[in-house]
């Protein structure tokens, strides 16, 4: 049983590592390919490429894998993703440069190929965005790098030089690329890789049809259906990349607003807070904690606070427009309201929520954060609502909750779940209890008093926190110019005048993140009194992407095209040096070929078949055979096709009558693309082999002095011709008479007529002197006069017992009588051969000496077949091996002495 | 571009339209003009000598309308009358079919009658034949009354028009004719696959953004 990859890479990892993406590959160097398992691990808003050796395979356990190295993912981080034209196995180059070493894979082109880059290239980007220039050092990895990684006996030989080993690696912050083990052929990337930058994905965006076609072309290699599926996939990334050639911006006013009610019922308006100026905003995202302190809502997170705090913020909202809920979200006593103003419902969509639990033991809802997603128009917006750790004291556990909510809230329907930081726009508002440091009440009181709040500000822990990178890393605020929130004695405007006389503090705030942000207001309301915490709002314009369905519909039309275009261009094409084969002249039993040549002059590989008509049989008519008839071409490469014709007794009597022709027209299909028709043709020569008895005993000359016309008469029994035969010439064909007499003179004697086979090239002599009538004597050896006359006898379009009579001579061959009866109803030629046969039959076996009764069986069994064969289309009544009997027996009954 | 805001698409983004693809065979006599009139559609070229096609070419082009994309597979079959027993391979199982005559000779309109008739026999009966007198720049030699054709396809409901390779006329519409009257459901010949997916949402669709409909036909 095969182990899930994801599960044997996450056991070598440490718990606080995640494996989110791996695939199987070969890593290519300069002398071999090797298998490896790169595996993407993320640990803490840091990301890493794992590149695995697998000691055993397939991979069973986690002991299987061991580590090789260590990609940190960073801005110096360059991958590039190519697909060398023209290989059927498809594989994608997969190359990483970091510094100066350099790794490439290959993979095999599927959906864990296709998620691992797109994944990675995920990761990558957002690496960039994050940490733009800056490395990081990765001190995650280095638990990872034990000695007897390093020690291990690879390790040495191979070009020491080149490598980073672990120590090195750590000891030197700028680098990051750690090399556990020595076997990695490390080279300077190449000059194109590094100018294709670190985005390969689209981001350089001048070449968009080169990365089309990096992209679209290993796609265009399966089937049309995956590729249907492919280039939705396709479409949709380029056009997110070209956004900004069809969207505009337009701004937007936002509210949001954050309060702490300490368990209060909404017992307020709330009117000053929400809906204080003058211009109604069209989107409102209101947060509060500590809705319900109630054990109930704790343990069951059930509240009907909810309801109430809901009404009362509908309630206040602004007068000046008509606003729509958007979603509520609710952990215990964290809540999220939003709102869009009317003219906005439509445009707001893939709405979602979700909520993450930080409290006890990490997962409670008591602490933790709530948030809301939506797309307004075409910009992605996440508000989250978060209420952190309290305590001074605990400012670490604060950006321990702040870090676990960016990891663990994920939006989760979405695949793959879409994380806080994968939207344009990230507004955080919330109870985040960062507090004052080092400051005495009185302190903050004097300095309050004199409103210097700058001053206050340099001791505030999110601050100081943010400015060191612990948490909000990436997140803005703006000036705050209003007192703290926090601490008040209910019902009052005092800071707490309790015995524990709490520092007052920051501890309701506004943060956001992203682009076209602008914050108008950062206010507290201190005239809602209820709770030990005073609201705090902040009024936004937001600028969103809106849209412009002209240009939009320019742009996807545009896409359409190159897509339409390259799909077309890597269509499988082939070209052919004849559409047109003439065999010429074409004889009985006389093959003859022809060669077409088809070259690939297309890009892809090509497939080809020849492929069956409506209402046909097979691919071709059955005088005709190909070799291959379905095949590969590689790009550049040309297949020679052999085109085989051969006339065999069953279809000679057709061709001969002119019911068949040698005419024929081929269907080339090529998987994925076109059909070209080839037209096979060329002349039958006509012979007595396939010539009808009657035809044959009225016609004084040889059958290629006969003109085809009357040839083709002769052949139905019902024209004048054929009545004029009726009073032949001749009591039995010219043409096995020669056989026969031939036989009698130089065979008969021969004890192993009949038992051995002729010589084609002889076949064919005798074919043609019977033909011409050039010679007064058969050519070849009596073997090959027994095999042209059994042929002879076989090609027959009226078998010597004729089809008339057939069912009667199998039904009746035991009776030697009615037997006698049927050969004389035979028409005159018909008998008269058979007669003659069975004489010459009697003859042969007069010469047998040695066990003559199994030569007479023999002899039975090969012209019983030969004699009687069944009407065309007759259904056997009886099993082929007492048929074969019956047939024999008929036969029997006229040789025996 | 790459600095421009930290934001990834969701997966669930909604497509502008759904891309529905249909078979489409075109017939005719020979040297009507049916691979000049796909050479014009697909890659806007005319070549005054357009090698005689053996065969069935095949090409793809997509068609944008306002609320979905049409993806056409395009046949285009060999005129001649000795591959005349090799058409159903290509009529079989088509949406549409466009059947073509040179304005310029009666007999060509005579032959597109007769393709109209098997076509209305023998291949699905929910296809959509559109009739196209072509080469309508040679308007000097006209032979067949554009009334006359005009007549004939309203009593055979077919779409009509004299296009041009040659000068473009009525090319692309004819093409964005047949995508209109295509059926867009899947009970009509489920010519469509898939689901459509392009960077932009569903501008019109509030709400859940990823639907379910991950079947084969469209809206």
């Amino acid at each position: 049983m095969e182990m899930d990859l994801t599960q044997a890479v996450q056991q070598n990892l440490l718990n606080t590592d995640r494996c989110l993406v791996c695939v199987q590959v070969a890593e290519l160097s300069t002398w071999a390919k090797t298998s490896r398992i790169l595996a993407l691990v993320h640990h803490q808003g840091e990301y890493g490429l794992f590149i695995f050796a697998i000691d055993k395979s397939p991979v069973a356990t986690a002991s299987d894998l061991s580590l090789k190295a260590v990609v940190g993912i960073d801005a110096a981080v360059v991958c590039d993703v190519s697909s060398p034209l023209g290989i059927v196995e498809a594989d994608l180059e997969f190359k990483i440069v970091k510094h100066d070493c350099t790794y490439t894979f290959e993979m095999s082109i599927g959906q864990e190929c296709n998620t691992f880059v797109a994944e990675f290239y995920r990761v990558l980007q957002s690496c960039h965005e994050q940490y733009g220039d800056g490395t990081l050092d990765f001190s995650w990895v280095k638990p990872y790098g034990g000695e007897e990684i390093r020690g291990s006996s690879q390790a040495q030989g191979n070009q020491p030089h080149s490598h980073v080993s672990l120590s090195k690696a750590t000891g030197n912050s700028a680098s990051t690329f750690y090399t556990f083990e020595d076997n990695f052929q490390t080279s300077v990337p190449d000059a194109s890789l590094k100018k294709s930058s670190a985005l390969p994905a689209m981001a350089s965006g001048g070449n968009l049809r080169q990365k089309l076609e990096r992209e679209v072309t290993p796609l265009l290699r399966h089937s049309s259906l995956d590729m249907m599926g492919s280039r939705d996939g396709i479409i949709k990334r380029v056009m997110e990349t070209r956004e900004d050639e069809y969207t505009d911006i337009q701004t937007f006013r936002v509210f949001t607003g954050t309060w702490n009610v300490n368990g209060q019922p909404a017992s307020v308006a709330l009117q000053a807070w929400l809906a204080g100026d003058d211009e109604p905003p069209d989107m409102y995202a209101v947060g509060f904690q500590e809705l319900d302190l109630s054990k109930e809502a704790f343990l069951f997170n059930d509240s009907p606070r909810e309801d109430e705090w809901l009404q009362a913020v509908t309630n206040a909202l602004h007068r000046g427009a008509t606003y729509t809920l958007v979603r509520t979200i609710r952990l215990v006593g964290m809540m999220l309201v939003t709102y869009v103003a009317e003219p906005l419902r439509e445009r707001v969509i893939e709405v979602a929520a979700e909520t993450v639990g930080t409290g006890i033991m990490g997962k409670m809802g008591n602490k933790g954060g709530v948030a809301v997603r939506f797309l307004l128009h075409n910009t992605s917006l996440c508000v989250v609502n978060a209420h952190l750790a309290a305590h001074t004291d605990d400012c670490e556990r604060r950006n321990q909750d702040h870090a676990d909510i960016c990891e663990r809230l994920r939006f989760a329907r979405f695949d793959p779940p879409l994380p806080i930081w994968q939207h344009d726009v990230v507004l955080w508002i919330g109870d985040l209890n960062y507090r004052l440091d080092q400051l005495a009440y009185d302190q903050v009181m004097l300095l309050m008093e004199k409103g210097a709040f700058a001053k206050l500000l340099e001791y505030d822990q999110l601050y100081t926190q943010k400015k060191k990178g612990r948490a909000f890393k990436t997140y803005e605020e703006g000036p705050i110019t209003f007192r703290p929130t926090y601490k008040f004695d209910p019902g009052s405007d005092t800071y707490d005048t309790s015995e524990k006389c709490r520092v007052p503090a920051w501890c309701d705030r506004v943060l956001w993140k992203g682009q076209h942000v602008k914050q108008l207001t950062y206010r507290s309301h201190p005239t809602l009194m209820i709770s030990d915490h005073k609201p705090v709002s902040a009024l936004f314009d937001v600028g969103v992407k809106v849209v412009d369905v002209v240009k939009f519909k320019r742009v996807y039309e545009e896409l359409m095209k190159q897509l339409d275009k390259l799909e077309n261009e890597y269509l499988p094409q082939v070209t052919l040096d004849t559409m047109e084969i003439d065999f010429d002249r074409v004889a009985f039993v006389e093959p003859a070929a022809q060669y077409l040549i088809v070259a690939n002059t297309g890009q892809v590989p090509v497939e080809f078949e020849f492929i069956r008509k409506p209402n046909d049989a097979g691919y071709c008519k059955p005088w005709l055979s190909i070799s291959p008839y379905k095949d590969y071409i590689m790009p550049g490469e040309k297949r020679d096709v052999k085109l085989e014709v051969y006339v065999k007794a069953a279809m000679a009597a057709r061709l001969n009558a002119g019911d068949d022709r040698i005419d024929d027209i081929l269907v080339l299909h090529l998987h994925g693309g076109k059909d070209i028709f080839v037209t096979v043709g060329g002349r039958y020569v006509p012979s007595c082999f396939g010539a009808s008895l009657q035809a044959l005993c009225s016609m004084p000359t040889p059958l290629r002095e006969v003109p085809v016309a009357q040839l083709v008469d002769l052949g139905s029994p019902e024209t004048p011709a054929a009545a004029a035969a009726a009073d032949a010439p001749y009591d039995i064909p010219k043409e096995i008479w020669s056989m026969l007499n031939h036989l009698y003179e130089f065979g008969v004697q021969e004890g192993s007529l009949f038992q051995q086979p002729g010589l084609p090239s002889e076949i064919l002599q005798i074919r043609d002197v019977l033909d011409t009538g050039i010679a007064d004597s058969l050519p070849g050896s009596v073997h090959s006069v027994a095999e042209a006359l059994l042929m002879f006898l076989e090609a027959l379009p009226d078998p010597v017992v004729p089809y008339s009579h057939y069912q009667q001579c199998i039904d009746r061959s035991r009776d030697v009588t009615a037997c006698e009866q049927l050969v004389a109803a035979f028409p005159p030629c018909h008998s008269n051969v058979f007669r003659y046969l069975m004489a010459f039959l009697r003859t042969v076996l007069y010469f047998v000496d040695r066990n003559k009764s199994d030569v007479m069986e023999s002899l039975a069994l090969m012209f019983g077949s030969i004699l009687l064969r069944a009407p065309p289309g007759v259904e056997p009544t009886l099993p082929p091996r007492m048929l074969d009997n019956c047939k024999a027996t008929f036969v029997t009954n006229f040789i025996t002495e | 571009m790459a600095g421009r805001g930290t934001a990834q698409r969701p997966n669930g983004a909604g497509a502008a339209g759904k891309i529905c693809q249909f078979k489409l065979v075109l017939l005719g006599e020979s040297a009507v003009g049916k691979s000049s009139l796909v050479l014009r559609f697909v890659k806007g070229q005319f070549h005054e000598y357009q090698e005689s096609t053996i065969g069935a070419a095949f090409l793809t082009q997509t068609v944008c309308l306002d609320d979905l994309t049409v993806k056409f597979e395009i046949w285009d079959t060999a005129g001649q009358e000795r591959y005349h027993s090799l058409a159903p391979m290509y009529y079989r199982g088509a949406q549409a079919a466009i059947v073509v005559y040179d304005i310029t000779t009666q007999d060509t309109f005579s032959r597109a009658k007769t393709w109209v008739k098997e076509l209305q026999r023998q291949a699905s009966p929910n296809i959509v034949i559109a009739l196209a007198g072509n080469k309508a720049d040679l308007a000097n030699g006209r032979m067949v009354e554009f009334d006359e054709a005009q007549a004939y396809s309203e009593e055979n409901g077919l779409l009509f028009m004299e296009t041009s390779a040659k000068t473009a006329m009525n090319v692309n519409d004819i093409f964005l004719a047949i995508a209109k009257k295509l059926p867009k459901n899947d009970q009509a010949g489920g010519g469509a696959v898939g689901q459509g997916g392009s960077g932009s949402r569903r501008l019109d669709e509030g709400g859940a953004g990823s639907q379910g409909s991950t079947g084969k036909c469209c809206k």
